[in-house]
Parts: C-alpha cells; structure tokens; sequence
C-alpha cells in the first residue's frame, strides 16, 4: 500500500514539472498517473488487512512496530549516536515493553526527508514526510532521526498508524551524554504509543474493552500499557469479503472511559455529545474498534462551525469546560471553565495531566448547542460542525430587551402605585390624579403583547422558510414564556382597581368634607 | 431717654459755687452734701487710661474745673469741642434780636447754653447733674484719650495696638480732630517697618496710602523709594522682572520724577541689552534655541528697550517655540484605567500614525497619511498595494520608515505572542509582504470597511529607522512613539517637547520647533496666564468666557473639528454589568439637563427646578445618547433620550435591594481630574443618592475596582473605536466580553463582519439603540471644544481634530507684550 502511495506520489510530482507540463507527452503521463493512482487507491483500501487477523485472542495480541532509524548527514556526531541506538535500543526495549511489541528494524540510508537539525521543532507534524513503508504492515511505524552536534546527541521520534492514518507530533530528545539516548528514545516511543482495543456494547452506557496486548506481561512498570484512566474513541470498521476493511467511521463526541482492566478486559463507561451514542447497531460485517486517546499535543484548538451553507464561523460563543468525570459529581465541584470562541470560531484547550479529559459544552444564548467530551492535546485541531441558531438568538436578544423594559414598567407601575396611595393619605388628589394618569399612560400590556408578535411572525416566517423546524419550536417557546411573564406581572386588572380604589377614597373625602362644612 | 432732674439756676449755681469754693466734688446735690465724700482728682496726678482700659472700659469725658479738679463723666455732648459749640451757639443766639424771639424765651435758652449737663459715673442714684460752663477749664473727652495713648504707642513703636485704637476712634466718630494725623504718623511708621521685614509690596501699599492722603508727608518720597528699591532688587535677583517692571511702573505713576524712576529704568535696560547681546552670541555658536528664549527675556525685562523688536524676529522666527497653557487635570481617583486629555493630547503631540485624522465631511472622518504616497486596491480590495513617500518636506518631523518596517509592525500584530497581537488583524489578513524598500502589499481574507482606520498606528522607532532617518534628535531614542515630537521633560507643573527632526532651512520659512506646556491650578490662573503673555495657546477653553475671549481681537478661536462626548463607563466585571435594573436605576436617576446646564457649560448659575432636553441643547454642547460625535453619520439622531426619572430609578433600586436580599452595594466610582468632570460629578452623586443608590468616587490613593468610570472621549471612527468602551483596557479580544449576553456579542461581530456603509450605519445604530435601552454604556452630553490662539501663530487648520493638528506646519510670529504690568 505504502509503496503504491510512493509511486503515486513520483508521477504527481513529475506531473507538476513545467517542462513536462506543457508537452503533449506530459498530458499523457499525467493520466496515466492520475488512472494509476486512483487504481491504487481502491486497491489499496481493498488490501487494507483487518485490525485483527491472528488466531490469538487480542488481548495476547502483540503490536506490530517498526522502527526506521535515519541519521542526519549534516550532523557531525550522527553516526556514533545511531551506532548507540542500534546496539543498545533492542535490548533496551525488550527489557522496558517486553512481549508487547514486536520490534522489526529498518535502517533508512535516505537523508531526503530528513530534517535539518535548525528546523523548528519537534511538536509539529511534518506533512511532507512519506509515510514510513514497511513489507508488513505494522500498528505502528516509528521513525527516528538521529544527529549529533559538539556536545548534544538528539533524535527526533515520530510514529504513524496506518490504520487510522493518524501522525503523531515530533518529539525531540537531546542529551549530552550519548549513552542516555536509547533510553529516553523508548521513553519517548512509549509517550507516543496509543494502545488499541475491541469494544463490545454492554448497555447504552457502558461497553466491555478487550485491549490489544493487555494480557501480555509490562516488563517495567513505569512504562505500563495502559494509563488510568485510559480514554479510548469507539471506531466501527465495515469489512468487506475477505475481511478488507471497506470503510471505518469514528462514533462522533464519544469516549469510553476504562477504569480498572484485568489482563486488558475491561468495561468502559461511556461518556458523549449523542443522546445515544451507541443505540444503532451496525449491520453486515463490522470490527468494533478503538484506540485511545492520549494528550500528545500541548493543546487543542476546537475550532465550531455551523452546519450551515456555507458554513459559519461560531464567534463569540461561550464555552464551558467541565473536567470529566464518570462518578457521581462530588459536593463541591469545581467551576467550569468559561471561554468564548475567537474571531476564527475558535478555543484552545490545554492538555493538563490533571484533567485527562473534558466535556466541552457551547451555548448560543441561554440555548446549549453541544457538550462533547474532549481530551485537550489529543489532537492539535478539532473541528465540531454545530446547528446554526442565529436566528432563535436574535430572537432572544430582541425579547431580552423587552423583558428588560417590561422590569422598568413594572418597577414604575409599583411605585406609581405606592405615590398615589400616600398622596391620597394625605389628601393631594391632584396628586393621586397625576400619579394615575401616568399609571394609565405607561404601556399597556397590549402593546407590548404586539411588540411580542413583531418578533415572533419574522422570526418562525423565516425558520419555515429554512425549514428549521427545531428553531420555530424554540422561538415560539421564547416568545410564549415571555408573553406568560407579561401576564403574570403586568395585568391590566391592578391599574383597574387602583383607579377605581382612589376613586372610592376622593368620593369618600368629599363626603367627609361636605358635613364638616354642614 | 435719659431721665433729667432740672434744678432751679439758683440752687444749681449754689451747688457749683459751693463745690468749687469748698474744694469739694462738684457732684454732690446741694440739699444734702454728703460730708465723707473723697476729694476729687487733680488733672496732674491723673495718666491717660491704657488701652486696655480704654477698648475694654466705659466711656469717660474727664471735665476739669478751673480748679484742676477732674470730673468723671459720661461722654458729653455736643462733641468735639463741646465748650466751643456751646459758646458758638450762644453767641449767636445773642445776636438774634427780641423781635425774632420772645426775650423769656431767648433768655431761658441762653441760660441753658451756659450750662453742661453731665452724667456722672459711678453714682447710680441720680447722677444727672448741670454744670456752669464758666467754671469749666476744659473737656478731655474720650477718643482724645484713645488717640492719646495711641500717640504713646506709636512712640514706642508699637503699632498694632496703636492701630486698633485708631481704628476704634475711626468707627466710633470719624473725623474726630487729631485722628488724620495720627493715622498719618501709624501710615509712615508701618511702612517704614515693613520695609525694614523685606515686606516691601505691603510697605508699597502703605506708603501709597499715605500718598494719597498727604504727598507732601515728611520724609515719604525718601521712604518710598528706598521700598522700591529694595522691592525691585528683590524681584531682579527672583528675575520676575515683570513684577519689577510693574512696581517701577506704580513708582513712575506716583511720583513721576523720583529718582528711583530713572535709575531703575536704566537698570533694567542695561540687563536686557546685556541679555541681548547674549542672545546674539548664542546665536552665533547656532544655539537657537537659547537665543529665542534669552531674546524672549530680554522683551519681559525690559520691551522697551531700543531695536529689541528687531532682534525679537530674527530669533524667535529662528526657533520658535509655543507656550501652551493648560489646567491640570491629574485623576482624582488612584489607578484611573483611562487616558486623560492631557496624556491623549500628549501622544497626539508625539506619534505619527501611518493614517492620522485630517477632516470631517459628510458625516465621515477622512484621513491622510505622511508616509504612504499611495495605496491602490487590487484583487476586488482582497490585495492593497502601498507605496511610500520616499522624501520628506524640509518642515515634516518623521522619521524615513521603510516598508520593511511597516511589515514588522503588521505583523506584530499578527502575532498572538506579541502586546501589539489584535485578534482583527489576524483575521483580516492573509499576509503582508515588502516588496521592495518602499512599497508593501497587504492581502486581506477580508476586507474591512476602511483599512485607513485600521492603519491608525504608529510603527515604533527602533535604532534601525533612527540609523535610517539619520537626522532624529538623539531624544527620539528615548521612546517607540515619538515620530513627530519628542518629550524634552515631563513634569507636574511643565513638559518640553521638540520636533523629531530638526527642521532644516527651506523655502517656507521656519515653523514651530519646540512645544512648551505649563500646568496651571485653575482656570483662573490660566487666563491670567493669557493676559499676561506667558502663553500663546490654550487647547480648550472654558464655556463661561468663550464670549469675552472671542470679541478679543488678539485671540483666535478654532473649533474643534469633533465635539468631545462625556459617558460613563460600566466595568464588565462590576455588579452593574451583570444587573440591568440597577444600570437603568443609574441611568434614570441623573438629572443630565439641568447638570449640563449648570455645571458643565455653567450657562445658568441658578438652580432651575426642571430643565427639558431641548432646553439643555445649548451652542456649546448637547445632551447625546451614545458615545460617538453627533456630527458623525453613526450617531443615531431618531434615539430618544432617556427619561430622568427618580420615581422609577428609585423603584428599580427597591427591586434590585430585594434581588439582592436588602443589601445594595455602593458603587465605586472613578473619575479623572479635569475641570467640567469635577463640576458634574458632585451633582451626578446627590442625585444617585436621592433615589437610594450609594455611589463613591474612589480617592486618588486608592487603587481598588471600579464600577464606574466617568470618560470623556472623542471617537472618531465607531466601527472601530467601540471597542475601546467595551473593554476597559481597549483590546479587541472577546474574552473580556463574557458579561455581555451572546446577542450583543453577535451584534458586534455582525457589525465587525460588514463591508459596506448603509449596514455598518444600520447595525451601529441598532447597537446604539440596545446599548442604551440596556444602560450598558450611559452617555451624558457633548461638548464643543475650542482652540484659543495668540494672533501670532499661523498654519492652523480652521477646524482641528485635536489641539497639535499640523504643528508641524505652525509658524510663529514675533510678538512680544509691551503693555505695563
């Protein structure tokens, strides 16, 4: 498969020659290349092996590595650090991973794709390297490039996973003390390892987790298998005849969170944006896979969008980043934390060690779009395509307004109220009387019950108009909540009986008045 | 009234006769002389009654008999000179002949003119008697006591007590004889002492009081002019030789042929030539500076000194330098967030923005820049292609910036790691390239609705441009932000600036070199400052006496081009940003007419119970309802103004106390130190109080939160400038808005994303609308400021957007004040 890529990847590269460009025989080569590549890559999909193939149980199952080591030509000191690795990195890992991995070497003489020691580092992926190829296809395909200046020895390690197409970022170790670099090469191997499992569906909550490798024995225990807790994302891989892999989908939003395992069986707790992640079972031949996920990158950046044409950039959303937890929440929890997205739509969440993952909820208004679980650093970008609610959030900024002035009518109305009740204590009727002709003068209820339809006819036209059923039932909720708030506290009936209360009281004087005269 | 006992003349005469010739007391009733009685008093063996006796005691007429007896009375009357008037009057009555008269009569009244009527002292039982006059030697009355200890005191020189006595006879009788003299005496004998205190201005006064009284007092042109002389040596060795002058001018008015006169008229013009012929000096080492300021001295020593006017031009048109008087206006509370006029006027003075605000027309403020010759949209506008000035005219203060460092500031602000880092920048532009040393390219993702507006930023001056510039004065070093001109020194009281780049000989003459602010207390001081001469320039003036200094045909006025908008501003972290009852409880509560009316423009010093909002509408400023310049196309001019409603604002203050379970916070309030601001705010705080609210001005060392901050802006450009009344710190970032609900947010983004005129006008005013509907910014008026300048500056725009508009381009004529002080 790798190799098919490779060539693929020549014929584009000579397709894009100027000199060939224009000549009828680069046309030519041109489709040839384009007809081999698009042959390769449905045979390459067709020949993708299945995750799990071998007669043994998984959780026996070693990972298939491999490891390329290349030196950097440049380097002064390169080949006596690469000499160090290769005498001392087998025994190293054998004595760290032990029979987990199953280690196949290959020394990468090529010097074209190797960095140039004053890159910039390390924590990027570089999208130009080739995928590492191998005659069998591994889990994992590490690459190490070794060099060495006066008194620094460094390698640059970074892995692919064929199976997910998934790069990990560089990392970069540097000592000045040569014989320490096997060991923190396998340190960094190990840090950017993702284990892999079979899950099964348990109950809408839970699943059970068959970890690749977890019943093979952890030689030294700093460098275990499995981190607690372990977060792993749910795949459904489709196969086709043969046990081809046809197509493979992620569960979206969605984590399993394995607690304890025994021999790498488990049960993981499921923790998701979806109502019910897992309530469609998938039909024909699938492999439940799942892989897991482990802050690798120092953070990431969850970029929203709404699921609009186009799409639009959710700004100034507010999010609220709860650390994760799947037991019950303790008494004192502690506050989320509130960020809003950027000019580009976007938060950046950093990878903490004490917060393995997060749950990620954005609002638009009072209104929640999602909360999804996340682990920070997992990956460097995370785009999340969200319902567009900017409609129902004009509304409820044009309804908030009014609810805003129907507080100052009321305030008013109360202290209205209460002047021309102590005006008529002390017998000021031009005071009562001007106190309720502003009463009387304050908007009605009517009219602020119009202004209610002024917002909510456009507002449920134009949602219909997008067929947005979802966002016409909201809107007509916001407006019936605040049309019930105009009852509840501005009703016609108090100004009523007020007016008809100083009436009685003003009668009530004259007639007092009048026999004093008498 | 006096109860009178009259006795027949027989019995009276016996009485006086048998007092005198028995040596008795003259006092005693004839019907029962009381045989113990002490003998009186001789005049010899009595001393004038002390001061005390005589501030603190009764009143006592000594009569002494022929005999020297003295008899201790009440004041008598006719007074002064009682024996005299009564003579007098009875001389003349005699003249009267009977046919005018009844004899009886007239007898009757001449017998009464021969007789003094007395109240003795010390007798309660009556002591109403009648003397005959002929017995009598003299009256000593009273206040010739009084003036003659006061005599005594001022022999031995002790003039304060002395003072009070004179000052005792002068309100109980003026013009009592002796009493100018003696006063005269205490004139001379005090200004002679404060002379010898070194008090010569109060010695001054003193002597030209006796001056005017008598000119021809013994010895006063002497005493006057040695306190000239000592006064005007006093003022040339402080070198206030403006008060020298003034008191060698009072010296001239009052004896114009002193000797004095003469002699110091001759002083102070030789130290003005002498500061002259250093002026020339200083000139010819090309110390310019230092001769327009010596040449300047030389006009306040002595303006009349002979072909000063002359040399006055030729060095002060050399380097010109504008003395701008303003009143200090240091913020009252500690820790102020906001630019005072003074430091916004200051930073205007020194930087240079690459686009800086030129005119207003059509509602729209138009903008030119120094550095770039050309910009030139490509691309639909998604690509600009700039092209920079490549010289400088002989009179620009600039620096020579090349488009590489323009690129740097861009992106600058690009740069989420750099303090420039604007979140706008980064979403509008795509990149930003050189493409050669003065041309640049900037290619947007978005274009904005003017880039000129967002280009408003000045690129700040690194060792590379100075090396570049090669003719920056070596201050322009000392700070990022200082193209134009360049702070000299900084202080409370006075701040220096110079241009950047010393201007170089041109065709167009010399402009203005150096800016010179001095910091007054008051307006007061300020003024008189103007009227003095010691400034030319007062960036803005106050309303009360815009008038008078209009009709003044030596001044100019300018408005300003955009009228400074007063608000307060709600902290996005205080209780009122998350409590919308009690922001409209703030709102309504302030009485805005009547607190413009009175203490902002002070048009009505009265009180009025009510004024309307048209009423408050006044030609020196209006009341608005939101912070941009009504003369802009942004203002929202349909918007009502908010009610002032204390009912209501009182009501939402009871519903909020109850929202919070009965206790209401006291709102913090910060506010800067210019003059209008502390007029207003003592009145905005007792009608807060009025209805309920709790309001405190945070005090100048008290550098806590604030709620509340009064602000006085001039925004002129709204799209972009809103931002700076959203956040407190003025940056762009939406983190700072998390108070604000997610529809004005996406208000403001909807507003940030529009290309086109009519909407951004649509959506700002609708902003205006829910802002103000919400109380989430509570604007108060406007104001139109005005520039006041001495006739002797040109190059001024006719309208400018801020007090240095063009500076650069002022020329200063030569003027010096020749009025006596």
């Amino acid at each position: 498969m790798v190799f098919h890529r490779h060539a693929v990847n020549v014929v584009c590269v000579r397709s894009e020659s100027p000199r060939l460009r224009d000549s009828a025989r680069g046309r030519l080569l041109l489709l040839i290349g384009l007809w081999l590549a698009a042959v390769d890559a449905s045979a390459a999909a067709e020949l993708d092996s299945p995750p799990v193939s071998s007669p043994l149980p998984i959780e026996f199952q070693p990972y298939r590595i491999h490891l390329v080591v290349t030196s950097d030509p440049q380097s002064q000191f390169a080949a006596r650090a690469r000499a160090e690795l290769e005498s001392n990195l087998p025994s190293l890992l054998d004595r760290s991973i032990g029979p987990r991995w199953e280690v196949r070497w290959t020394a990468d003489e090529s010097t074209a794709a190797i960095p140039q020691p004053a890159e910039p580092p390390s924590e990027t992926v570089d999208p130009s390297a080739p995928p590492v190829g191998a005659p069998l296809q591994p889990d994992v395909e590490y690459r190490i490039v070794v060099s060495g200046r006066s008194g620094e020895f460094a390698a640059a390690v970074d892995a692919y996973e064929p199976l997910w197409d998934w790069r990990s970022p560089r990392r970069m170790v540097r000592t000045s003390e040569v014989r320490e670099l096997p060991s923190l090469v396998v340190q960094t191997l190990a840090g950017l390892f993702r284990p892999r499992a079979l899950w099964e569906r348990l109950d809408e909550t839970q699943v059970r987790l068959r970890v690749q490798g977890g019943a093979l024995a952890d030689p030294d225990p700093a460098l275990p298998l499995l981190h607690r807790p372990e977060m792993f994302e749910p795949w459904i891989f489709f196969m086709g005849r043969g046990g081809v892999i046809q197509r493979k989908t992620a569960i979206p939003f969605t984590l399993c969170v394995l607690g304890e395992d025994a021999d790498g069986r488990g049960t993981g707790t499921v923790v998701s944006g979806l109502k019910h992640p897992l309530s469609s079972r998938p039909r024909g031949r699938v492999q439940l896979m799942a892989v897991a996920c482990r802050a690798l990158w120092p953070a990431t950046d969850v970029e929203f969008v709404s699921r609009s044409q186009p799409p639009r950039l959710l700004v100034a959303h507010n999010v609220a980043v709860h650390r994760g937890r799947i037991d019950p929440l303790p008494e004192q929890e502690l506050p989320p934390l509130e960020l809003i997205t950027d000019r580009r739509g976007r938060v950046r969440l950093d990878a903490r060690s004490e917060v393995p993952w997060v749950m990620v909820g954005i609002t638009s208004g009072d209104q929640p779009l999602a909360e999804v679980p996340l682990v920070p650093g997992a990956a460097s970008q995370l785009r999340l395509e969200l319902q567009d609610d900017l409609l129902r959030l004009r509304v409820e900024g044009q309804l908030r307004l009014l609810q805003g002035e129907m507080v100052s009518i009321v305030a008013e109305r109360t202290a209205l109220m209460l002047a021309a009740r102590a005006a008529a204590k002390r017998s000021e009727w031009n005071t009562v009387d001007s106190m309720l002709n502003r009463l009387q003068n304050l908007p009605t209820p009517a009219k602020l019950r119009e202004r209610i339809s002024g917002i909510r006819v456009p507002a449920v036209a134009d949602a219909r108009r997008q067929k947005d059923v979802l966002t016409e039932r909201r809107i007509e909720r916001l407006c019936d909540e605040t049309d019930e708030m105009l009852q509840r506290h501005l009703a016609d009936e108090k100004i009523r009986l007020i007016v008809e209360e100083m009436a009685e009281l003003k009668s009530a004087a004259k007639e007092i008045a009048a026999e004093a005269a008498k | 009234m006096m109860r009178r006992r009259v006795c027949s003349w027989v019995c009276m005469t016996a009485a006086v006769c048998a007092a005198v010739w028995t040596n008795c007391c003259a006092a005693q009733p004839a019907a029962t002389p009381p045989e113990d009685d002490p003998p009186l008093p001789k005049l010899g063996a009595l001393t004038t009654p002390t001061t005390d006796e005589l501030l603190r005691g009764k009143p006592t007429d000594w009569i002494v008999l022929l005999n020297q007896d003295v008899i201790f009375v009440e004041p008598v009357k006719p007074r002064p000179g009682t024996l005299e008037k009564l003579k007098a009057e009875h001389d003349q009555l005699l003249k009267v002949p009977t046919s005018q008269i009844p004899l009886e009569e007239k007898l009757e009244k001449l017998a009464a003119l021969q007789r003094l009527q007395v109240t003795l002292l010390e007798t309660k039982d009556d002591p109403e008697y009648v003397i005959e006059t002929r017995f009598i030697g003299q009256i000593l009355h009273f206040e010739d006591h009084v003036l003659k200890r006061g005599s005594l005191l001022l022999d031995k020189a002790d003039l304060a007590p002395a003072y009070e006595l004179l000052m005792f006879v002068d309100r109980r009788r003026r013009g009592w004889p002796g009493f100018d003299e003696l006063y005269h005496r205490f004139l001379f004998l005090e200004a002679d002492r404060l002379a010898k205190e070194a008090k010569f201005e109060r010695a001054l006064v003193t002597a030209e009081t006796l001056y005017a009284r008598v000119p021809d007092y013994a010895d006063l042109s002497r005493l006057i002019g040695r306190i000239i002389d000592g006064q005007l040596a006093h003022c040339i060795a402080a070198e206030d030789f403006r008060q020298a002058r003034h008191f060698l001018a009072r010296l001239k008015r009052l004896i114009p042929d002193h000797t004095g006169v003469g002699k110091w008229s001759e002083t102070l013009t030789a130290r003005a030539r002498e500061v002259v012929q250093q002026a020339e000096e200083a000139q010819r080492q090309k110390d310019f500076r230092r001769a327009a300021l010596l040449v300047d001295q030389a006009a306040v020593i002595w303006p009349e000194l002979p072909g000063l006017k002359e040399s006055h031009r030729v060095h002060s048109d050399r380097f010109q330098i504008i003395r701008v008087g303003i009143v200090a206006d240091r913020p009252r509370s500690g820790g102020y967030p906001f630019p005072t006029i003074t430091s916004d006027r200051r930073r205007r003075l020194c930087a240079l923005p690459l686009f800086e605000e030129d005119h207003v027309k059509d509602g729209v403020v138009r903008y030119r820049s120094r550095f770039i010759e050309s910009w030139e949209p490509r691309n639909l506008g998604r690509e600009i292609h700039f092209r920079m000035q490549t010289r400088r005219a002989d009179w620009e203060s600039r620096p020579v910036i090349s488009s590489g460092q323009i690129v740097d500031a861009i992106a600058a602000r690009l740069d989420e790691t750099k303090p420039e880092f604007d979140s706008r920048w980064r979403r509008d532009v795509l990149s930003v390239a050189a493409t050669s040393p003065w041309e640049w390219e900037l290619s947007l993702s978005r274009i904005p609705l003017r880039i000129e507006s967002r280009l408003r930023f000045d690129v700040p001056l690194t060792a590379e441009v100075l090396d570049w510039s090669g003719d920056m004065v070596p201050a322009a070093a000392q700070g990022p932000h200082q193209q134009r001109f360049c702070a000299i020194s900084e202080s409370e009281t006075n701040a220096t600036y110079r241009r950047s780049r010393t201007e170089s000989a041109g065709s167009g003459g010399w402009h203005a070199a150096e800016v010179s602010e001095r910091v007054y207390p008051s307006w007061d001081s300020l003024l008189q400052g103007l009227l003095r001469a010691e400034i030319d320039v007062i960036p803005v003036v106050e309303w009360k006496d815009l008038n008078a200094l209009n009709a003044d045909r030596r001044f100019l006025l300018l408005p300003y081009a955009l009228p400074r908008t007063h608000l307060l501003q709600i902290h996005p972290q205080s209780v009122l940003a998350g409590n919308s009852s009690l922001r409209r409880a703030v709102l309504h509560a302030l009485d805005r007419p009547r607190i413009f009316k009175t203490s902002v423009v002070q048009e009505s010093v009265l009180q009025p119970e009510r004024v309307s909002v048209d009423e408050a509408s006044s030609k020196f400023g209006r009341l608005v309802t939101c912070p941009f310049p009504s003369t802009l196309l942004a203002y929202n001019a349909q918007l009502p103004q908010p009610d002032v409603d204390p009912l209501r604002a009182a009501s939402l203050v009871a519903t909020v106390q109850r929202q919070l379970g009965g206790k209401l916070p006291t709102l913090r309030l910060a506010v800067p130190g210019d003059p209008v601001s502390s007029r207003a705010i003592p009145e905005m705080i007792t009608d807060w109080t009025r209805v309920g609210l709790s309001v405190e001005v945070i005090a100048a060392d008290d550098q806590g939160p604030w709620d509340l901050a009064y602000r006085t802006v001039r925004l002129s450009e709204p799209t972009d400038d809103v931002w700076t009344l959203l956040n407190p710190d003025g940056q762009s970032a939406w983190s700072g808005l998390s108070i604000f609900p997610h529809w004005l947010r996406e208000r403001l983004w909807e507003l940030e994303q529009t290309v086109d005129w009519p909407t951004a006008q649509r959506l700002l005013q609708q902003l205006e609308t829910e802002f103000l509907l919400e109380a989430r910014w509570i604007p108060l008026w406007e104001v139109d400021e005005f520039l006041l300048v001495r006739r002797r500056i040109t190059g001024l725009p006719l309208r400018p957007m801020h007090p240095y508009h063009d500076i650069e381009r002022w020329t200063l004529q030569s003027w010096y004040s020749t009025d006596t002080p």
